[in-house]
């Protein structure tokens, strides 16, 4: 169908495409979020390759084929339409058979063949042919998967335990693994590891826990800088410290907590004020990923402004797994309130780029995980 | 006594033929420019510097009764094309073309003006000039005909769509946008100064 | 209604002549929006041709910059994208003299965003996307792109800078 213009000015850019993610609804592993935030690709870290590309990026663990969906914003339809790589060692496109044409959903398979090192990669869609004219790109990041070892603390606070199972969270690991494999990590959950706390006091041996079943906190307002009393994480700091595991992700589930769903130190946290994440029972499995994105080196949260008090409300932070409310308010503008994953549902996008601090804060949370993941007990 | 002509830049068979009043075959087949055929081969491809012998005119003779009527008709006189290219008011000057008039071409050279000055069959229909500049090939269809006079709304229209304005506006909000461009009186009818201004713009 | 235009044939002694004159507009096909002149981002070797009251009134293939100079006679042309001199897409092509609406009305915020490039959506009566509709995705999309790719806060909020910027980049 035509695409209608009304130059004005005399002068009109026409930019044809762009790519999303393939699906809507709950995170789906062989269809990653895509970070198609702006066209600027921000920097890229050295060990990344760097395409001429303009456009989105997407993560893909090495080995994995994914689906993602090229959106026909100011082209025909019609059009036909043909995916390539430009370095099929690096990256290759499976589906549609030949390149294209590219099927009236958009939707094109691209497999992570090798993590080289530096070795730049896009894929290019065409128009017409393999050899027609660039119209748009996706530039693709492949990571080799790392396993990295978890142990679940099972934690009773003064008689009242957290209501989830060794087995319940095996889904949970699931569902998260799910959101973090475009970032080449895996959570490896041992079921049988699984460890069993029960706390009355605090690590001085003498104050009781505040509320059973619960861990009580008192943080001084919401930014982590953590600076001066009154706050008190004193209950958080008694349970990261139980029996850790040593070359393990430490993980506490209690019932409830009453500022947060989930509280996470990293482990530049030197012990005894030691590091690990606390979940409650209503933290969802969307929100445990977002703690082991805390843990893995991405403190900030997706809202935090540049200018401190004025945080988004805007359709890219609502779908960022590092935006600070899950669920979120409604605001009545439909593109906020679902922004793809469900009704007030925070989205799980870990960001693949990383855009300068003056647009985003804190940003490129693949790259900061990834390097973390190193070293991560 | 023949004259001979010397052929300038954009110059044809046809064009100087239309200069001397003589038919463009009677210069190209005469037996004093035999060589020059023979060597150019396309009549309305000569070099600048290339010597046309131009033959005299000669009488005809027509017997006929006095004292009765005789009609006489003229073999189709050539007509003139006199077109000026632009492009977003900027002349398309001394760009090479190749102009086409019901089936024949014709190469030449716009002038500084960008003015395509060919001498055409009296009862060509319509035709299409080619400038084309490294990639990209302008084409330019046109019919030809007559054009109403001024003060007319089609004689107007005319006008002005060749000006490059669009005609599918409604004719006083047209003839406004032209006053407005013009720097005229925007009165939204076909004043004595607008007709003028569009005298001078158009070329009639 | 809208043909060629008629050329009067001249007698040979004529001084009269006629004018065929084009307007132009710039049409840039690019990978990706923005006017920032900088980045490789031009769709190159796009071949096309031009088509007006039914007659073809250009061909071409884009060069280095993208660009097509494309002619509209008679108020609206159509650009046809060719892929081995067959026709694959079409646009249609209008211009507008008027000058752009104020930046920090939202209709002038997206004929701003919309000569960018950017891709807001094809609503407002040019199809093109240019309204005074508010809440739109396509728009707080382009927004948050436009914020993004010149290095303002990409919280969706047009401010001060943002309008500014968008004025910059557009020219007017």
């Amino acid at each position: 169908m035509t695409v209608k213009v009304r130059v004005r000015h005399d002068r009109q850019i026409i930019c044809p495409l762009r790519f999303t993610r393939a699906v809507t609804g709950p995170p789906v592993i062989d269809a990653p979020d895509v970070d198609d935030r702006g066209f600027a690709m921000g920097a890229r870290p050295g060990t990344w390759g760097s395409s001429p590309a303009r456009g989105a990026m997407v993560g893909i663990t090495e080995g994995d084929t994914v689906r993602v969906k090229l959106l026909r914003e100011d082209i025909d339809a019609t059009a036909p339409l043909f995916a390539t790589s430009t370095d099929t060692q690096c990256a290759e496109v499976m589906a549609p058979a030949g390149g294209g044409p590219i099927p009236n959903d958009g939707i094109v398979s691209v497999k992570g063949v090798r993590d080289y090192a530096s070795r730049p990669v896009c894929i290019q869609i065409r128009l017409g042919s393999m050899t027609g004219p660039v119209l748009g790109e996706l530039e693709p990041h492949i990571f080799q998967l790392r396993h990295l070892r978890v142990v679940a603390h099972l934690v009773t606070i003064r008689g009242v335990a957290t209501a989830r199972t060794a087995q319940s969270l095996v889904t949970t690991f699931q569902n998260i693994n799910t959101i973090w494999r475009p970032l080449g990590i895996e959570f490896v959950y041992d079921a049988a590891r699984t460890r069993t706390e029960n706390l009355t006091v605090l690590r001085d041996g003498v104050t009781p826990f505040a509320v059973a079943g619960q861990m009580t906190t008192t943080m001084n307002n919401s930014t982590p800088g953590h600076t001066n009393s009154p706050q008190d994480w004193r209950e958080f700091s008694t349970i990261i410290n139980t029996r850790p595991v040593a070359n393990h992700i430490n993980v506490y589930f209690v019932q409830a907590a009453n500022e947060v769903f989930g509280l996470t130190f990293d482990n530049t946290n030197a012990r005894p004020n030691g590091y690990g994440i606390v979940c409650a029972d209503n933290a969802t499995d969307n929100s445990v990923a977002h703690e082991l994105c805390h843990y893995l080196d991405n403190p900030a949260h997706g809202q935090d402004a540049v200018a401190p008090g004025a945080a988004h409300q805007d359709m890219w932070a609502r779908r960022r797994l590092m935006w600070t409310p899950s669920p979120y308010t409604a605001t009545g503008i439909a593109h906020r309130d679902d922004v793809g994953y469900g009704p007030t549902t925070r989205g799980a996008l870990i960001t693949v780029k990383d855009l300068p601090a003056a647009v985003s804060g804190t940003d490129g949370e693949t790259p900061r995980a990834r390097r973390r993941s190193l070293n991560p007990y | 006594m023949a004259t001979e002509h010397k052929v300038k830049q954009g110059e044809c068979i046809s064009s100087i033929a239309a200069q001397y009043g003589l038919f463009p075959e009677t210069i190209w087949d005469d037996p004093a420019n035999a060589d020059l055929k023979e060597q150019r081969a396309d009549p309305n491809v000569l070099s600048p510097g290339d010597v046309v012998v131009i033959p005299d005119k000669r009488a005809k003779e027509e017997t006929g009764g006095t004292e009765q009527r005789h009609r006489f008709r003229r073999k189709g006189v050539p007509a003139m094309l006199r077109l000026q290219i632009k492009r977003d008011d900027q002349p398309r000057a001394n760009v090479p073309f190749v102009l086409t008039v019901d089936g024949t071409s014709t190469n030449g050279t716009t002038d500084g003006d960008g003015m395509v000055e060919v001498p055409i069959p009296p009862g060509a229909r319509q035709g299409e000039l080619k400038i084309t500049e490294g990639d990209v090939e302008e084409i330019y269809p046109f019919r030809l005909g007559t054009l109403d006079p001024l003060d007319s709304e089609e004689g107007v229209r005319g006008r002005l769509r060749g000006l490059g304005y669009d005609d599918s506006l409604e004719f006083a909000d047209l003839v406004r946008e032209f006053q407005h461009r013009e720097g005229l009186d925007p009165t939204s009818h076909i004043d004595e100064p607008t007709k003028a201004k569009l005298r001078e713009v158009f070329g009639q | 209604m809208s043909d060629l235009e008629t050329i009067a044939r001249q007698a040979i002694n004529s001084v009269l002549h006629n004018v065929l004159n084009t307007r132009t507009v710039d049409l840039f096909f690019q990978r990706s929006p923005g006017n920032d002149n900088g980045a490789d981002r031009t769709i190159v070797g796009l071949q096309y041709q031009v088509r007006a009251q039914g007659f073809v009134i250009q061909r071409g293939v884009t060069g280095n910059d993208g660009k097509i100079n494309m002619p509209i006679r008679g108020g609206v042309s159509t650009l046809e994208l060719l892929h081995n001199g067959s026709r694959v897409a079409d646009y249609e092509v209008r211009a507008s003299t008027a000058a752009l609406a104020p930046v920090a009305n939202l209709s002038g915020q997206k004929q701003r965003l919309r000569l960018l490039g950017y891709q807001i959506g094809h609503g407002g009566p040019d199809g093109n996307g240019v309204d005074n509709t508010a809440n739109v995705m396509e728009f707080e999309r382009s927004v948050l792109d436009f914020q993004s790719d010149e290095s303002l806060y990409d919280d969706a909020v047009i401010n001060a800078a943002t309008q500014n910027q968008m004025t910059t980049r557009a020219g007017a």
